[in-house]
């Protein structure tokens, strides 16, 4: 049987995503970036929306999400991404319009206006990427950063006398009234990819239909800060992220916000 | 801003210009126009929702006073290093700190000079009337578009809280996006027609290139300091004394000047010289 034979369009099941750039990226092997990115860039296309969609990178590992997922791009100030993601959903409220961020980004420096972003239930989705450390600085504690857990600002493990506790703020944003979907979803295993896809094709057409903001939590795997192998960190992360933030809906409003 | 077209205000109540925000919201002018307004959780997030309407090709401005201008200097750099238009207002009022919120000139080299990090500038206006105020709304949003750089009002206290007779300009409509994605063709807002992509990002690891942006940011701010540089000019012919001011300060030098005149007059008639 010729090569030809096999592959044809009724036998095809999977495609490289074409919104994904031929580029090779930055990332480090093992690391989540890079399964999302092409889930977004798989959703994106399948939904037909490239014409309007709009993201909006952070400061930390995903800055050049821009040079890898082929629609228009906005890169924010470090934190600030909702708060542009906001002006660009209400001057072009029929576009797509979502946001691409870190821990560090999202739930420290970037906590105001994420918290108000979702407050107001701005028409956006939030992919929020918790790897529980800051990837891109070298392996710096974040607010993510589990109890003990050891990184470059806690050499010796993360305390709550010295530096409080991780932070889940998903949850937070679930008790909100401007939420419409809030899930917490991991990209580790082929099982959980194919979730996560779903949630991110719920979270974006919930953003084109104006139902409210849609939060899309990764815990992700960072096997460079947390200074393990790729199979090792998925491991430590089954064992001990999920613990702490567990996977599943947090909210889901199929009808969206009251307003 | 509304008889301008703009596309969107995004702002944070300070002392004295939380009126320009409370007056939008009155007018709702999305109503009308079609004009986004929107109260920010901070100055910071209202430069950043400003910056991200901005990289859209939206006409789209904030106002705020000296210490929320302060909190804004980033997304102020951001916006300078992007290359996008925006019109920002500082109703400038004491400092340093929390200072007063009675009028001051104090931030003329925050204006001037850039503000934030990195070497850049805007272009800044200083209105002495409130018929300079609303007139220069429109010329700050057409400057900022045509050099693709930051225009700024920089307004006092005093013209911020001060009611006097005004004409207002004549209603323009708002761009179209069809107009916006035509003269704006760097402008973020979807693949429209499947066209290459647009990014709008102020980094750039490389130096080379970075040294090159910058070049090129400073033949900007050449090219507008040539053809762009204002000021009124009264009573200049014959001068001995000139007085240079802006803002509330050149009314009061405006005034100083006619009592000098007035008293040199007097002193020539006595003295029996020509009064000129």
């Amino acid at each position: 049987m010729e090569l030809n034979d096999i592959i044809k369009p009724e036998n095809k099941v999977y495609s490289e995503p074409k919104l994904l750039n031929r580029v090779h990226m930055h990332y480090c092997p093992g690391c989540s970036h890079g399964v999302v990115h092409k889930l977004v860039a798989q959703v994106i296309e399948e939904m037909g929306v490239a014409e309007k969609t709009v993201g909006i990178s952070p400061v930390g590992c995903a800055v050049f999400a821009y040079n890898y997922i082929d629609v228009d791009w906005e890169e924010a100030p470090h934190g600030r991404a909702t708060a542009l993601a906001t002006a660009v959903k209400r001057l072009w409220p029929e576009n797509l319009v979502f946001t691409y961020q870190g821990d560090g980004d999202f739930s420290a420096i970037g906590t105001c206006e994420s918290i108000h972003a979702c407050n107001r239930g701005e028409n956006i989705v939030i992919i929020f990427i918790n790897n529980a450390i800051y990837g891109m600085t070298g392996g710096q504690m974040a607010p993510t950063t589990l109890l003990g857990q050891k990184t470059a600002t806690c050499p010796y493990g993360r305390r709550p006398d010295l530096n409080g506790y991780p932070l889940a703020i998903t949850p937070l944003l679930a008790q909100l009234d401007g939420t419409c979907y809030v899930t917490r979803q991991s990209v580790h295993t082929p099982a959980n990819v194919r979730k996560a896809k779903a949630a991110l094709r719920k979270a974006f057409e919930n953003s084109i239909n104006c139902k409210g903001t849609s939060v899309v939590e990764i815990v992700s795997a960072c096997n460079t800060g947390w200074k393990l192998t790729p199979e090792k960190a998925n491991k430590w992360m089954e064992e001990n992220m999920f613990a702490k933030y567990p996977l599943g809906d947090l909210k889901d409003l199929k009808d969206g916000i009251q307003r | 801003m509304i008889r301008y077209g703009a596309d969107g205000y995004f702002g944070y109540p300070i002392t004295p210009q939380s009126e320009v925000l409370e007056k939008l919201e009155e007018e709702m002018p999305w109503e009308t126009t079609g004009m986004v307004v929107l109260q920010a959780e901070s100055e910071v997030a209202a430069i950043n929702m400003v910056y991200g309407g901005a990289m859209t090709g939206k006409a789209v401005c904030t106002s705020t006073s000296s210490p929320g201008f302060s909190l804004m200097q980033e997304g102020v750099s951001y916006l300078a290093a992007s290359e996008v238009p925006a019109l920002l207002i500082n109703v400038q009022r004491g400092g340093p700190g929390l200072g007063t919120i009675h009028a001051s000139q104090a931030d003329y080299f925050q204006a001037c000079k850039g503000g934030g990090h990195g070497d850049y500038h805007m272009i800044v206006l200083a209105p002495s009337s409130v018929q300079e105020m609303a007139d220069m709304v429109a010329l700050g949003f057409d400057l900022a578009f045509k050099y693709r750089c930051v225009s700024m009002i920089l307004a006092d206290g005093t013209i911020g809280q001060l009611m006097e007779k005004v004409v207002l300009p004549e209603q323009r409509p708002r761009r179209t996006d069809d107009e916006i994605r035509e003269q704006c063709p760097w402008a973020v807002n979807g693949r429209k027609g499947m066209r290459p992509s647009n990014v709008v990002t102020s980094l750039e690891l490389d130096d080379d290139k970075m040294e090159e942006n910058n070049w090129r940011f400073q033949a900007c701010y050449r090219e507008i300091e040539k053809n762009e540089t204002r000021c009124e000019l009264i009573d200049t012919d014959d001068c001995d004394y000139l007085i240079t001011a802006f803002g509330t300060t050149a009314r009061v030098a405006m005034k100083t000047m006619e009592l000098a005149r007035a008293e040199a007059r007097g002193r020539q008639e006595r003295q029996g010289h020509p009064v000129r």
